[in-house]
């Protein structure tokens, strides 16, 4: 008895012990600086000084400033369109490649590629395709005489943010495909047989088979994909650095721009920057609670 | 026959559809590659396919950039990141799922918990906490905080990981009269070989790629890591693109050279939170 007890005793100590160096720089590192966050989120301060509480008046302050809401406008367009294009296309590609021979393999590996390279060097990439004068893109449409189409993409207001949106479509679609395609192998063959055997053509099996059958799949990659959206930052920022004037200013680039972005230049704003993050984390934890609210009602239903 | 013909036509129409995606995902990077071995005049007037290639941008970027310098930084910073991030997940990750002590769960539900904060949530009092412990502009404060920032995800995985393992083992081991670290060290840690690999690729490309802290905590050229050093090389009105171009593929290689040595377990460790199992 007294053995199975200094057993058990020895066992706390030894899981303590085991998860102490992850607390300790999870600690530091993450807990402190997200109540810090919150702490300068209350307050006025230009990065040097004291600081000054001053209540919610940052968040009072961001309701009324017009290019925060812009900023907020943006993001929730860009959190909808990507959702739907990065979970739509990559589950139409995904049951395209289902099957596995060689030539659907290689697909779905290259197609993965940009999802291992960098937002920073993505953007930087595509921005130069997007140059006008000398641009990929431009050069391609002059010499198929379709100098009609050329645009200014990135630096016209109008086409700016598609093209944003494309390019993290280009950058994040393999990653998908590969969780529906996760998700697919889930799917009985039988199920696809019987639906054969009924007389059902490939666009009703894909209807009535495979979307519902995926949709705990479809959850996790749209939670991702919001989530992702709303704080998107390196991207834009390679891109377009959140112009041309605010066209694609999001909550992440004006939060960097008001604490670093005028370094030399002018003051930084760092409560007020602090509190636009806590906005994203606000849209964050939401999105989660969703996810884990959809989860469950899903889990119910079987 | 006419219905095998269909079959034939609309086998034909989706290899051309995959085969225009395959393009569009894969030659602008060809297009990168091929344009950091062209001069300048011939990048902004010539053909796409140059008359003949020169490693005069990646001779400017090394010698004059210190692109060398940037690509040591990268590959210090990632390896001890990685490193203390491993140590420290594999220990918490198997406390987490093999050893009961009060409070684990709660323990656990906070880690989790925090994977919703952004980055740009604790961007600003990082610096702060960094500048104010002379961390600031130092690889050591960018490992430190790299790995303050992988360990609930990599906790998360882990743990997921030794879950499968079955308890008899660590639970005979103890029996023989093994203690609890022996067991750990000598029976289940062996095992966990793929679940270490799955976290260790997934930091090595969240790490090697990051952006934000980098170049906020790093103010220094000469300790810069690679992307924010990249970025650095666009200029608003007049970029050199054969330089940026060689500098984006020396970053990229690394990633890309392992990605085609080991493309399952890649695509495995970075789809491995959204995927069970």
């Amino acid at each position: 008895m007294r053995k199975a007890h200094s057993l058990e005793k020895s066992q706390h100590i030894f899981g303590y012990l085991m998860i102490i160096p992850a607390l300790l720089f999870f600690v530091i590192f993450v807990v402190y600086p997200s109540l810090d966050a919150v702490g300068l989120s209350l307050c006025f301060w230009h990065g040097y000084g004291e600081r000054v509480f001053v209540g919610l008046q940052n968040y009072i302050n961001l309701f009324h400033d017009p290019v925060f809401w812009l900023a907020f406008k943006n993001n929730i367009i860009f959190v909808i369109a990507t959702t739907i294009l990065q979970t739509l296309i990559p589950m139409v590609l995904a049951v395209m490649l289902v099957k596995n021979s060689f030539l659907n393999t290689f697909f779905r590996v290259s197609y993965f590629v940009p999802n291992v390279i960098s937002f920073i060097i993505t953007g930087s990439l595509w921005a130069m395709i997007f140059e006008p004068n000398f641009g990929l893109l431009n050069t391609i449409l002059q010499n198929l005489g379709l100098e009609t189409w050329k645009q200014l993409w990135l630096a016209d207001p109008k086409w700016a943010f598609p093209c944003i949106i494309f390019v993290s479509l280009w950058q994040s679609m393999g990653f998908y495909l590969v969780i529906f395609y996760a998700g697919l192998q889930g799917i009985p063959e039988e199920v696809y047989e019987a639906a054969s055997v009924d007389g059902a053509d490939s666009l009703r099996k894909f209807l009535f088979i495979t979307v519902p059958l995926l949709r705990p799949v479809t959850t996790v990659v749209i939670i991702i994909n919001v989530i992702g959206g709303f704080k998107v930052f390196d991207l834009i920022w390679a891109m377009t650095t959140g112009g041309p004037n605010h066209a694609t200013e999001v909550m992440a680039t004006y939060l960097y721009t008001l604490a670093f972005g005028s370094i030399g230049t002018g003051t930084p704003h760092m409560g007020y920057a602090a509190a636009i993050g806590i906005m994203i984390l606000i849209f964050s934890v939401l999105a989660s609670v969703v996810q884990l609210w959809v989860r469950e009602a899903d889990t119910l239903e079987y | 026959m006419s219905i095998k013909l269909k079959v034939k036509v609309s086998d034909i129409v989706r290899n051309i559809f995959l085969f225009i995606v395959f393009a569009v995902t894969i030659f602008p990077l060809v297009w990168m590659v091929i344009n950091s071995f062209k001069n300048r005049s011939e990048i902004f007037i010539g053909p796409i396919w140059p008359e003949k290639f020169i490693l005069d941008n990646y001779r400017f970027v090394i010698e004059n950039l210190n692109i060398g310098r940037s690509f040591i930084n990268t590959v210090i910073v990632t390896a001890f990141s990685i490193f203390l991030i491993l140590i420290v997940s594999v220990m918490a990750g198997y406390a987490f799922a093999k050893i009961k002590f009060p409070g684990r769960d709660v323990i656990f539900l906070i880690f989790i918990a925090s994977l919703t904060i952004p980055p740009q949530v604790t961007l600003i009092p990082l610096f702060l906490m960094l500048k104010e412990i002379s961390l600031l502009d130092s690889l050591t404060g960018l490992i430190a905080s790299y790995t303050g920032l992988g360990v609930a995800f990599s906790i998360f995985l882990m743990r997921a990981f030794f879950v499968t393992i079955p308890d008899a083992l660590r639970e005979s081991a103890i029996i023989d009269g093994a203690s609890e670290f022996v067991a750990f060290w000598k029976v289940i840690l062996p095992l966990a070989r793929p679940g270490i690999a799955t976290v260790a690729i997934f930091q090595f490309v969240s790490i090697w790629n990051e952006f934000m802290y980098a170049a906020t905590f790093i103010l220094s050229p000469e300790k810069r890591t690679l992307q924010p050093a990249i970025r650095s090389l666009v200029g608003r009105y007049s970029t050199d693109w054969g330089a940026l171009c060689a500098g984006m593929v020396i970053a990229v290689i690394p990633i890309l050279i392992t990605f085609i040595i080991l493309q399952k377990q890649f695509i495995k460790g970075l789809t491995a939170g959204a995927v069970k199992g």
